[in-house]
């Protein structure tokens, strides 16, 4: 067993900053697979993200044959869709994380709808812009 | 009890999210990797890539250690998030977000 320190808390854990202290006082500690699962899902969307602003990347690079305008509003909307998922999901995370610790129902997000209506208007964006060319 | 190891994984859910910490850590070397070659820029593209490779390596041994940290947290009860690695690789993707934007704006 971890040595205790006066706190009541093993030593080595009393060294490191409690960055999570808001949300380590909060409620009571869920059953840890729920947390492993909330942060793969964290982790999930992050990639997500990843791949979306690969991708305003690789439109920005490569798809040199559209006109200028469509090719950085193409590559621009797929990226601040991957920025904007990005800093959501730490708050799925957060309020996931706090809502397992209070037993209450976990909150509806906005990344899925986000994500749905945010591809399906760079395929109208497309679109646009392959009639536009013709 | 002392001298036994125990699994201490149920269901190998550390195992598992160590994993796909692996593979994010990953793929944020390899978008930075891209950013860096596309860049027109060779200052910027060379510091993307430190950024990046260095942002990178720090998460790697955070991970190794996190997953050890925890092993010995499912024993002792204790909380497993990581609150401050989860801060920390956000503000890098929006990061790369933003750097990805500007680049391409200018």
């Amino acid at each position: 067993m971890p040595e205790v320190g006066a706190s009541g808390r093993p030593r080595w854990r009393r060294r490191r900053l409690d960055w999570a202290r808001p949300l380590r006082e909060e409620g009571q500690e869920p059953d840890p697979r729920f947390s492993f699962a909330n942060e793969r899902t964290f982790l999930a969307w992050i990639r997500t993200s990843l791949a979306l602003i690969a991708l305003g990347l690789g439109i920005d690079s490569f798809a040199t044959d559209i006109p200028s305008w469509s090719r950085r509003s193409l590559a621009g909307l797929v990226t601040v869709l991957g920025g904007i998922l990005a800093a959501l999901s730490f708050g799925r995370w957060f309020r996931a994380e706090l809502a397992m610790r209070r037993s209450s129902p976990l909150p509806l997000n906005l990344l899925a709808p986000l994500l749905a209506y945010g591809l399906a208007l760079m395929a109208g964006l497309v679109l646009v812009i392959v009639v536009a060319s013709q | 009890m002392t001298g036994v190891s125990t699994p201490g994984d149920p269901g190998l859910q550390n195992e598992r999210t160590t994993l796909a910490w692996s593979r994010t850590t990953l793929s944020i070397v390899g978008l930075g990797a891209l950013a860096a070659k596309e860049s027109d820029s060779v200052v910027l593209g060379g510091t993307l890539l430190l950024v990046v490779g260095v942002a990178t390596l720090a998460i790697a041994d955070q991970t190794n250690r996190r997953h050890r940290r925890r092993n010995l947290r499912l024993r002792t009860g204790e909380s497993v998030d990581a609150f401050a690695e989860i801060a920390i690789t956000t503000a890098i993707v929006v990061l790369l977000a933003t750097v990805g934007l500007v680049a391409g704006v200018t």
